[in-house]
């Protein structure tokens, strides 16, 4: 399964995963996981272990970019990661629990619904008349960053805050399950409960996802799913190609690329889906 | 660049925000190279150092490997650097907030820690 011929080959392929990942603004492991169960054959347990590593790679290394301009609410952050966290271990309990097949069929249903949200348009303008929740007051999770398409200073608020921590603690839940970041769930939880602008909550689910990984990092290493041989060629790799991605977004229209590889992320999660129901 | 007229809390954060971005790059750039280091080795020496389908799961297993230098060590020690780096940056982020005496910051990553701390010591135990 994880021969020397294996390791090597794996690492070009998980650049070009990272690098299309960045691209189209989904993770690598989530389109590199359906290649490793299919193409080489490998585990899925291992599949995912190698994926959740592969995320705490990405998100962490482009989180110390973020964090540094204020795009990411660090408070909002911090406060959900209590829900995230929770959420993860819940979801690595389970893959101790549930059948493999079942497993195949919620990363199947988590893909397709990933490849769904891709290329949602958003201006840059911050969401007006947001009803400040109490909670969201008490914590100070309000703030301002400074949009470079307007040119000035936009001010938010924060909503729903009970609501924006039970969907975290489900993309928590989902996030130890599947090995993958949920950034889609966790910018729903942001963007449409909590209602925080949009480039803030992509930038503070980016920021959240390391730690959610590493909350169930430690059942998949105990378990034996950080496989060496197969995670080392997949987190370096995605790591570099989502370096490579993030430099070509520049060059290439973002538009043209989805219309490419999104119908094929969906012909994979179907065929992904067919399997894990036994057709 | 720096809008001016932030928000108090938000300028005490900014000191934050710099701590975290170096801590966060330093901890992807040092795992990144030793994992790199171990997989070359792994190569070089065609062999994992490990019977087949076996390597380190456990900190003790992981020091014992690497005192021999088996490749496999060298790569999970790599790859345990990284999922260290995240919760290195919960663990200076509680410590910056207790220093400024922001109990409220300091609450809500202690519990992020805790949930984080027991998640490791369940993570060997739950079947």
């Amino acid at each position: 399964m994880s021969t020397v011929g294996t390791t090597l080959l794996l690492l070009p392929v998980a650049v070009a995963a990272g690098t299309l990942g960045a691209l189209l603004g989904l993770g690598g492991g989530i389109i590199l996981v359906p290649v490793l169960l299919f193409v080489f054959h490998v585990p899925i347990h291992y599949a995912l272990g190698a994926s959740l590593v592969s995320v705490i790679a990405t998100s962490s290394g482009s989180a110390a970019a973020y964090v540094r301009d204020r795009l990411s609410n660090l408070r909002v952050g911090m406060f959900l990661e209590i829900a995230t966290t929770a959420g993860a271990v819940s979801g690595a309990f389970l893959l101790g629990h549930i059948d493999a097949r079942v497993v195949e069929v919620i990363f199947a249903l988590a893909l397709l619904s990933s490849t769904l949200g891709l290329g949602r348009q958003h201006d840059g303008e911050a969401p007006a008349d947001v009803p400040e929740h109490p909670l969201a007051k008490r914590l100070r999770l309000g703030g301002d960053y400074y949009d470079s398409r307007l040119g000035a200073n936009v001010s938010y608020r924060v909503a729903a805050v009970p609501a924006g921590l039970g969907v975290m603690y489900c993309a928590g839940v989902l996030s130890g399950l599947l090995g993958i970041g949920s950034g889609t769930f966790k910018v729903i939880a942001l963007d449409l409960c909590m209602r925080l602008p949009f480039k803030v909550s992509t930038a503070t689910s980016n920021f959240m996802m390391g730690v959610t990984a590493a909350a169930s990092a430690g059942f998949y290493y105990a378990h034996g799913y950080i496989n060496p041989g197969i995670s080392a060629p997949v987190a370096l790799g995605v790591l570099i190609g989502a370096t490579l991605g993030t430099r070509l977004m520049v060059r290439l229209r973002s538009a043209t690329l989805r219309r490419i590889f999104v119908p094929v992320l969906i012909v994979a999660g179907l065929y992904m889906l067919l399997q894990g129901v036994g057709a | 660049m720096r809008p001016s007229g932030a928000p108090r809390w938000e300028g005490e954060l900014e000191r934050l925000r710099v701590v975290l971005s170096r801590l966060l790059r330093v901890g992807v750039w040092a795992s990144a190279c030793i994992v790199a280091v171990g997989l070359v080795y792994y190569l070089a020496a065609r062999q994992s150092g490990y019977p087949h389908g076996d390597y380190p799961r456990s900190l003790a297993g992981e020091v014992a490997g690497l005192m021999v230098l088996r490749p496999y060590a060298v790569i999970a020690a790599g790859l345990l650097l990284l999922i260290a780096t995240p919760i290195a940056r919960v663990a200076v982020s509680v410590a910056f907030f207790v220093r400024r005496r922001d109990w409220q910051g300091a609450a809500v990553t202690a519990t992020v820690l805790g949930i984080l701390t027991v998640a490791f010591m369940l993570g060997a135990r739950l079947p």
